[in-house]
């Protein structure tokens, strides 16, 4: 019926997806980071959960990065872990693909330098980028925006 | 014409293809996988640092159950070469392995850290990396009997 060579469909598909999926892959960062100007990781971890519930996301624990590694008494004291989640949107985003475990908690690391306190966080948007999943990508801009507001609202 | 639908084909693999987290299975139920995954990171110099019970926890708020559990895997040592070799490494710490109900098997996964390998290229940076992938590798294989 059509005089088209079947060779055609493939370069518009390939066409296709040369245009579609950059269009989901927008150049992200792998890390988010807010630094805290001043405060020590004391004041840093309480600012920072006090963002987290005013965000609607809940607090789940905060740990040394060596816990349970280290005796208690030689844990890190300069780097510790926030672990928080928003239920509602972990479900979805497990519903959408199991592999949004791979950001799921959501976990910010603290490093106490000399002049204040780093905030670092895996960007679930670059993260999400690699999955290729456009719906799950959708709550991964999301999540790295909500990153975003709780960091820079600690960091007030 | 055939070498351009293959060239065609090639091409469309690229730029669909993503880099991907280390996987492994075993016919098995949550809590043996557990086991299972904890004893291998063990046997390679980990210690088990955390379930996170995800499934339970969404199930006790009244979600449905995602089958997921997620466990996180560390060594000290880890800790201080991230923080001497590239201290925004320490945001992947520690490790984090994925356990994901399929039926009557367990699929295990990592973090996927070729992508971290490609963002930070420097040798020392990336043989550190490789260290911790092939650890993860190691510690899929022997947790699927391989």
């Amino acid at each position: 019926m059509s005089k088209c060579p079947r060779w055609y469909g493939l370069v518009f598909l390939w066409l296709g997806l040369v245009f579609a999926v950059p269009a989901m892959a927008e150049e992200e960062e792998p890390l988010l980071n807010v630094f805290l100007k001043g405060k020590n990781i004391e004041q840093a971890a309480e600012s920072l959960i006090q963002a987290i519930s005013s965000n609607n996301y809940t607090f789940v624990r905060q740990q040394a990065i060596d816990s349970r590694l280290v005796p208690a008494n030689w844990e890190a004291k300069s780097v510790r872990i926030i672990y928080f989640c928003n239920f509602d949107l972990m479900s979805r985003a497990l519903a959408l693909d199991t592999h949004a475990a791979e950001f799921l908690p959501c976990r910010i690391t603290l490093i106490e330098t000399g002049k204040g306190v780093d905030l670092m966080a895996v960007n679930p948007a670059w993260q999400s980028n690699r999955l290729g999943n456009y719906r799950l990508h959708e709550y991964c801009v999301k999540m790295k925006k909500d990153y975003l507001t709780i960091m820079n609202e600690a960091a007030l | 014409m055939k070498k351009l639908a293959c060239a065609i084909v090639v091409l469309a693999w690229g730029t669909l293809a993503h880099s991907a987290p280390l996987t492994a299975s075993r016919t098995t139920d949550l809590v043996d996988a557990i086991n299972g995954v904890t004893a291998a990171a063990q046997n390679n110099g980990y210690e088990l640092v955390k379930v996170q019970p995800i499934d339970q926890a969404l199930v006790k708020r009244g979600y449905p159950d995602p089958g997921v559990r997620i466990l996180f895997i560390g060594k000290s040592s880890a800790m201080d070469q991230a923080m001497k070799t590239n201290p925004k490494l320490l945001s992947v710490l520690p490790l984090r392995i994925t356990l994901i109900v399929e039926g009557k098997e367990i699929m295990v996964s990592s973090d996927d850290l070729e992508a971290w390998k490609e963002m930070f290229p420097d040798p020392e940076t990336a043989r550190l990396i490789e260290s911790w992938q092939s650890d993860l590798k190691t510690i899929l294989s022997e947790f699927s009997g391989h």
